[in-house]
């Protein structure tokens, strides 16, 4: 284990020696940001950081702001009064709300049961308020939310950079890296690097994601 | 990454040139470029859901949709006080009333295909409204458009799916007839473009199912395919 960026740089060091660092072929600043962006996409692909939002309710109301971490969403719980959860909601369409009741967003309850999403998750608000960003929607709406709280449970980016497993840096972020720093000079090296990485990241969320899917469905051959 | 500054500050670098000095590209080609990748991003992944309410006015069918910034170019739904009422064609009306045009009352369905909607989007109400609802549109949306100056502003995409912004700016700046031009690497960042976007589309269409997927070719372990378990021949009842 190491930290993302650190132990990522040293790898590429002893690839391209003597070209990384200020005055170099490439600075560190860039390098280092090309990591973070090999972070960004490997935490993507190989759905690797799980992430949970807590949303405190509010009487009479349907939407809640989502935090814009998320990639998607797994399963939103109900906790009644700030405590122990308390089931799950479904997952539902406006369209599925207008079947439940035609006049939906005038229904009010002690429990919510549905849920939708308003624009995919990962949206920010493009300013402080601005409430353009991801949202949830909740059916039904609380008459009275006292301490009521929404978790949000879901895959998302971004993650400890502290320690990243060896194999993750060398399978996945070196070569991803690689492929940035060779697109100008050496773009068909670029590709290669590139595949490599999908490679990597294959291996990655196959090892990472097995340890989820293998009981469930059909059982073990 | 997040904010329009932080655009600027991999673009530049990327391109062996500075903010300050802008030797190959100015901000406004950025600029351009960023929200090119905006307009591609949106249409294609259908990301970025609009919801504008407005109230309706007595004797006026017809309304425009969305804020100024986010562009909506596909109406999904529409509600009329809290209320989901239907798509349909002003031509099905033509064909099955005469008089549809004069029919008021309170609206049941909505039709966008009398209008010119290039510039701004429009739709229009039947019953032809007899007096005030409250008239809510979803559609699908353009992210509001980045601007030279306004370096805080995040940009409206998933923050997952932000490089694809900067890969789309690349792609374009290496295709560009200057002397950084190299097909190649313009291809190469296109490449990142492209697989951005299909992985942003199958999310953004798949955001309801809560579940995971796989990206890209199978898995190395082994998958329990369920070919293998049908029978050669289907058994008489």
């Amino acid at each position: 284990m190491s930290a993302v960026v650190a132990g990522t740089k040293a790898k590429l060091q002893d690839l391209l020696p003597g070209r990384i660092g200020d005055n170099k072929a490439f600075s560190d600043s860039y390098v280092e940001s090309l990591i973070m962006a090999g972070f960004n996409d490997v935490a993507e692909r190989c759905e690797l950081v799980r992430a949970t939002e807590t949303i405190s309710m509010l009487d009479d109301t349907l939407v809640y702001d989502l935090d814009s971490s998320f990639i998607n969403i797994t399963s939103v719980a109900f906790l009644p009064d700030g405590g122990d959860e308390d089931g799950i909601l479904t997952v539902a369409t406006l369209d599925d709300l207008d079947r439940k009741s035609r006049k939906w967003r005038d229904d009010r309850g002690t429990r919510p049961e549905y849920y939708t999403l308003l624009s995919a998750p990962g949206i920010p608000e493009t300013s402080t308020d601005a409430a353009d960003g991801s949202q949830i929607l909740v059916y039904r709406a609380l008459s009275d939310a006292t301490d009521a709280e929404l978790r949000i449970y879901g895959v998302a980016v971004g993650g400890s950079t502290t320690n990243t497993s060896e194999d993750i840096q060398r399978m996945c972020l070196v070569p991803y890296t690689m492929a940035q720093l060779k697109a100008i000079a050496d773009p068909r090296s670029a590709h290669g690097h590139y595949d490599k990485f999908l490679e990597g990241c294959e291996k990655v969320r196959a090892r990472y994601g097995h340890k989820y899917t293998e009981t469930i469905g059909r059982g073990a051959c | 990454m997040e904010t329009w500054q932080d655009i600027k500050d991999f673009f530049f670098p990327a391109m062996q040139d500075t903010e300050t000095s802008q030797t190959f590209f100015t901000t406004t080609q950025a600029v351009n470029w960023a929200n090119g990748a905006l307009w591609e991003m949106a249409q294609h992944a259908e990301y970025l859901d609009v919801i504008q309410e407005q109230n309706t006015v007595d004797g006026t069918s017809a309304y425009s949709v969305g804020p100024a910034g986010e562009f909506p170019y596909a109406i999904w739904r529409v509600e009329i006080d809290d209320e989901a009422i239907r798509p349909t064609t002003a031509d099905a009306f033509r064909r099955s009333d005469r008089t549809w045009e004069s029919n008021s009352g309170k609206p049941r369905f909505y039709y966008t295909d009398l209008f010119t909607n290039a510039s701004t989007y429009r739709l229009g109400l039947y019953w032809e409204p007899n007096g005030v609802y409250e008239l809510r549109t979803y559609s699908y949306g353009v992210p509001a458009q980045v601007a030279e100056d306004a370096d805080t502003d995040k940009l409206q995409v998933p923050q997952w799916a932000i490089y694809g912004v900067l890969w789309y700016m690349l792609s374009e700046a290496y295709s560009a007839e200057t002397r950084r031009q190299n097909p190649e690497t313009a291809g190469f960042y296109r490449r990142l473009y492209d697989d951005m976007l299909d992985r942003l589309r199958a999310r953004s269409n798949n955001r309801l199912s809560e579940k995971t997927w796989v990206v890209g070719s199978s898995p190395s372990h082994f998958i329990d395919n369920f070919w293998h378990d049908l029978p050669d021949t289907i058994p008489e009842p």
